[in-house]
């Protein structure tokens, strides 16, 4: 009789193979953002085909709508990259359990957070509000505004989850233990910023330049 | 082997009897056990109605210029069936198995985020439900309301506004949408579970094939599906805010929707296919008394096959004209993938030969995979072939082809993971003497159903036309393929009388009735909510060979 | 033990006795304990994509349903994920001994001992070497042929007329003459068949286990040789106008009994399933025949 127990072989261990490291949560975010990206990719690439390959001329507006923007997507641009940097910074204190650090560092992430999408609210104010651009007026309007969209529904989706945080932080719920819950939401804030980058390069800069 | 659980307490031991309790303890469960049950029943459920409707259509096309259906409803019915059957049966019921069967067979209790493992398979349940509301809730004038009738691929510009004015495009769209949440839901979980809770000594390469194809499976699903969801969105801006995405009056393009959809839908067939190959590694060796035979070349072939299925979709659309060079490209990289697959075949032919084999019903099932799906990958290696493909793209040819390949392949091999799990699932074995009346009705009906479509096809009868003229010779043909029909209908009843009789009669299975060697056969039938209590350890690819055979280890051997 | 064990979210929601935190790993003796969440979320969900194509209203109440499930998600998880705790008597003792019932046949389910198929295979590099042999026979018979037609070239340049397009509407002459391009053509394509036979049947040779001479030298050249009467039309046509096909039987005989004395003769090893790809394609020296590893167990 041969049991297949955990109790029988404890004391084998030399061909059990190794304890498992990987995390749940963090192979779980690696995940959703593979999934996500690909459901960007859909975007980016209706995006590059009709705007900057194909270059449809429809009558509607146009990309040159927004190269008058201006600086402020770039400062935009830059507070929300810099963004990632303030999330790690606050990953890192809760790490060490410096709970007034965390909370200032959330907080500037929010703040960096909430100005692109200020940013992104002003804009769109102008192109819908000034200009009369939208989905309907044109294949620049329909590819602009569905990408960017995407994007500024992710970005509002990590900022509520990154200030239900702070309100758990402040009402003293988000102990030490809790760290690494914080590190994969951080995951999903880099990669937010990162798909900007993509859809930053393919609006506002391959048009112009190419 | 006899499992005894020294104690028999379990959950519905404690709560109160009364079917209001049961119904609330299957809908608030999280145990990856009974929501692989509900996604199997819920599957074979559709599969029921996408059978019926299968049958409306065999029905119309049993003779020339039958005037019981009008088009508009024969539209409705091979596009619902299609949806249905790719949709709403092959993926809920091969990753309900996948949640039934790889927690146990990793040796661990549930799978890694068991509430999201729950909302999938109600997202999926209520998405379906949400797509068959269609019939009645669908709303527009005559010909635009009622169930969608564009195909299950839904080519753009039948889709758009000018051409679909009813909002039954609409439930299409969101009907697949959100029951395509779900199986994302369960692809990360899927893939989650396998790299991160395997039971002590489960290395990778220890993994038993069926997990390994459910982990590849999962990852096909976190990157196909999400192109589908980003597609259909894109449909949906399309209808609803006038968008310019795929109307080619405004500058759209409806090659778009052709690439995305397909660069989603390739590899889906083979999100259907794989788990398939994985259930078949696991009955093929059990009723041939053998090991797996090449067991690192199988997981090398699953991964290739995987890897390449990303770079094959534009052989579905070999007849739109594409520049020669992308057709041959993908006619290429779509022969090529032949070869992985023929790998497999080669393994699973290696593994029978010289074995003890035992014609049981799933060994039945198993047997009739291999060799159906042979024909239908040779069909597709034809298909693959531009010039050929020109000349019969379109036609019954490409259905007699698919449906060898998703009913001679994952069907067949989904009613023998049926036959084979069954006992585990409810500790009752299914009724042999039906098992073969089930397999041989729905093995002659099936090859009498699409072999004469290939037939037909080569003599020019194209797809989705809901009549055909008289003096064409179609007649035949069709005639056959509807009387196949009705064999194979015979052969579901057989198969659905078997589980309810079996249900209640059937002989008691014990944990380990086929004698098999995978760790989800060490638990008891059906096996506790906990799976097992310890966990295992184990130290090969067959633990309960280990267990069984103390004095002659596989481990000595990998 | 039991009952204070098994807490049931349905009965006492704000009653866990028992609250682990189980982020990592899936703590040891817990199973995660049911909820009503994901269903009222998916529920929500679909009600508000279904307010598109209905009412309005239909989404309104999804919304409230999402939000709803949504809280009721997070009262589970947060701060730490709510369980069930197995029973403690819950223990399974599994034993192998023979089991009543069991739904094999008795002859299969009887004590199997492992048993090694097959026994022993040629290596690789004996295909090979039967190819070569084999093609060097093959092209014996097939040059006595073309001297008898009265050019050792005819052959060579039928066999290059598989590929080279240009040799199909070339007359008898000019297929006798010598062409440096069918001959390096003609070499080329018999050097590759030789050498995927040879490989084949040094693959398949010990799986006809009872008379692998038998299968080499007689039933893999009649299948063979079928299949090239049949396809040669399509294959090469140039070659089907103009080939003696008892001639071409005789070369194909002349091949694989070569191939199959040379195969049949060499080493054998014991089988290669368990070897690593390195010892398998024989980069590193072989472990020999000694260790009798093997794979079935029949």
């Amino acid at each position: 009789m041969t049991e297949l127990t955990a109790t029988h072989h404890a004391a084998t261990t030399r061909d059990a193979g190794e304890p498992q490291h990987l995390s749940r949560g963090k192979v779980g975010i690696s995940c959703l953002i593979i999934t996500e990206s690909f459901f960007f990719m859909c975007f980016i690439v209706a995006y590059l085909y009709y705007i900057v390959i194909l270059q449809v001329d429809d009558g509607g507006p146009d990309p040159s709508v927004i190269f008058r923007a201006d600086i402020m997507v770039y400062i935009a641009s830059v507070t929300l990259l810099s963004s990632s940097v303030t999330v790690v910074l606050a990953a890192r204190a809760l790490a060490a359990g410096r709970h007034g650090r965390f909370r200032a560092w959330l907080a500037t992430t929010l703040a960096l957070g909430g100005f692109f999408l200020l940013a992104t609210v002003l804009e769109w104010k102008h192109l819908i509000g000034d200009l009369g651009v939208w989905m309907d007026t044109s294949s620049f309007g329909t590819c602009f505004f569905s990408l960017v969209g995407f994007h500024a529904l992710h970005v509002v989706i990590g900022l509520s989850a990154l200030g239900l945080c702070l309100l758990l932080s402040l009402r003293g719920h988000l102990p030490q233990a809790q760290a690494e819950r914080f590190e994969i939401l951080s995951w999903y804030w880099h990669f937010v910023d990162v798909v900007w980058i993509f859809v930053f390069t393919s609006v506002y800069l391959l048009r112009v330049y190419i | 082997m006899t499992v005894r659980p020294q104690s028999t307490k379990t959950e519905t031991d404690t709560a109160p009897a009364g079917v209001l309790s049961r119904v609330h303890e299957w809908v608030t469960t999280v145990d990856h056990k009974r929501l692989g049950i509900m996604y199997i029943m819920a599957g074979l459920l559709f599969f029921m109605i996408g059978g019926i409707e299968a049958g409306v259509i065999r029905y119309q096309l049993s003779y020339p210029a039958n005037p019981a259906i009008d088009p508009v409803t024969f539209n409705q019915m091979f596009t619902m069936h299609g949806t249905t059957m790719v949709f709403l049966v092959g993926m809920p019921v091969l990753l309900g198995f996948g949640n039934y069967l790889v927690p146990l067979m990793i040796g661990t209790r549930d799978m890694a985020f068991p509430r999201l493992n729950s909302w999938g398979f109600w997202v999926f349940l209520f998405g379906g439900l949400l797509l068959y509301y269609s019939f009645i809730g669908s709303s527009g004038l005559y010909g635009d309301a009622g169930a969608p009738d564009v195909g299950w691929f839904a080519y753009s510009p039948l889709t758009s506004r000018a051409f679909s004015r009813g909002n039954s495009v609409d439930y299409w769209t969101l009907g697949i949408l959100v029951s395509g949440f779900g199986s994302m839901a369960t692809g990360i979980n899927l893939v989650v579970t396998i790299l991160c809770l395997r039971c002590r000594g489960m290395k990778l390469m220890r993994m038993p094939i069926m997990v390994w194809s459910m982990l590849i499976t999962g990852f096909l699903v976190i990157v196909a599906l999400p192109v589908l969801t980003g597609v259909q969105v894109m449909l949906l801006f399309d209808r609803f805010l006038g968008a310019h995405f795929f109307d080619p009056q405004l500058e759209g393009s409806v090659l778009l929707w052709q690439h995305l959809f397909w660069f989603f839908g390739h590899p889906e067939v083979y999100i259907l296919i794989l788990p398939a190959f994985g259930f078949i590694s696991e009955i093929v060796p059990v009723f041939s008394r053998k090991v797996i035979f090449g067991y690192n070349m199988m997981v090398i072939a699953l991964l290739w096959i995987a890897f390449q299925s990303l770079g094959v979709w534009a052989h579905h659309m070999f007849a739109v004209g594409l520049p020669p060079s992308l057709n041959a490209f993908f006619a290429a990289s779509t022969l090529l993938i032949a070869v992985p697959t023929g790998i497999k075949i080669f393994n699973w032919l290696g593994t029978i030969w010289g074995g003890r084999i035992i014609y049981a019903t799933p060994m039945l099932f198993a047997l009739g995979f291999v060799g159906l799906f042979v024909i239908g990958g040779l069909t597709g290696i034809m298909l693959a072939t531009v010039p050929f493909d020109w000349d019969v793209s379109d036609s019954y040819f490409v259905v007699g082809h698919f449906h060898y390949v998703l009913f001679g392949g994952t069907l067949f091999a989904i009613f023998g993971a049926i036959y084979y799990w069954f006992p585990k699932m409810t500790g009752r074995m299914l009724s042999e003497r039906l098992g073969r009346w089930h397999f041989w009705m729905l093995f002659v009906g099936m090859n009498l159903t699409f072999g004469p479509m290939h037939v037909s096809g080569i003599l020019g009868m194209p797809r989705r036309i809901y009549t055909y003229a008289p003096e064409r010779g179609l007649d035949i043909w069709n005639q056959m393929t509807t009387v196949g029909y009705a064999i194979q209908f015979i052969g579901i009843l057989f198969f659905i009388w078997n589980v309810i009789h079996s249900l209640r009669k059937g002989r008691r299975a014990g944990s380990d009735p086929w004698d098999a060697w995978t760790l989800e056969w060490a638990t008891s039938s059906p096996p506790p909510a906990w799976n097992y209590h310890p966990l295992p350890v184990v130290k090969s690819r067959r633990p309960l060979w280990d267990a069984k055979h103390p004095e002659d280890p596989d481990s000595e051997y990998e | 033990m039991t009952d204070s064990g098994t807490q049931d979210a349905r009965n006492a929601p704000d009653e866990r006795v028992e609250t682990v935190h189980v982020m990592q790993g899936g703590g040891p003796d817990v199973i995660p304990a049911p909820t009503a969440a994901p269903i009222i979320l998916a529920f929500g969900i679909t009600l508000a994509f279904a307010g598109l194509v209905t009412n309005p209203w239909v989404s309104v109440v999804g919304g409230l349903c999402i939000i709803a499930g949504a809280i009721g998600w997070w009262r589970v998880v947060l701060p730490v994920e709510s369980i069930e705790v197995i029973p403690e008597d819950a223990y399974l003792l599994i034993d192998t001994g023979p089991e009543e019932g069991a739904s094999l046949p008795p002859e299969a389910a009887q004590a199997m001992p492992r048993k090694v198929l097959p026994v022993e295979v040629p290596r690789i590099r004996s295909g090979i070497l039967g190819g070569l042999c084999g093609a060097v026979a093959m092209a014996a018979v097939a040059l006595a042929w073309g001297a008898m037609q009265g050019s050792i070239w005819l052959p060579i340049n039928l066999l290059a007329a598989m590929v080279l397009s240009s040799y199909d509407s070339a007359s008898i002459e000019s297929l006798s003459a010598f062409h440096a391009s069918g001959l390096a053509t003609g070499i080329g394509i018999h050097l590759a068949f030789s050498l995927m036979i040879g490989l084949l049947l040094g693959a398949m040779m010990p799986m006809a286990s009872r008379w692998p001479w038998l299968f080499s030298c007689l039933v893999v050249p009649i299948i063979w040789s079928l299949l090239a009467y049949a396809g040669m039309g399509v294959l090469d046509p140039t070659l089907e106008q103009h080939v003696d096909w008892w001639w071409f039987f005789a070369s194909q005989f002349a091949y694989a009994i070569v191939a199959g004395i040379v195969i049949g003769r060499s080493e054998k090893i014991s089988v290669v399933q368990f070897l690593s790809p390195a010892e398998r394609f024989e980069l590193e020296v072989n472990k020999g025949s000694t260790d009798g590893r093997g794979g079935g167990d029949a």
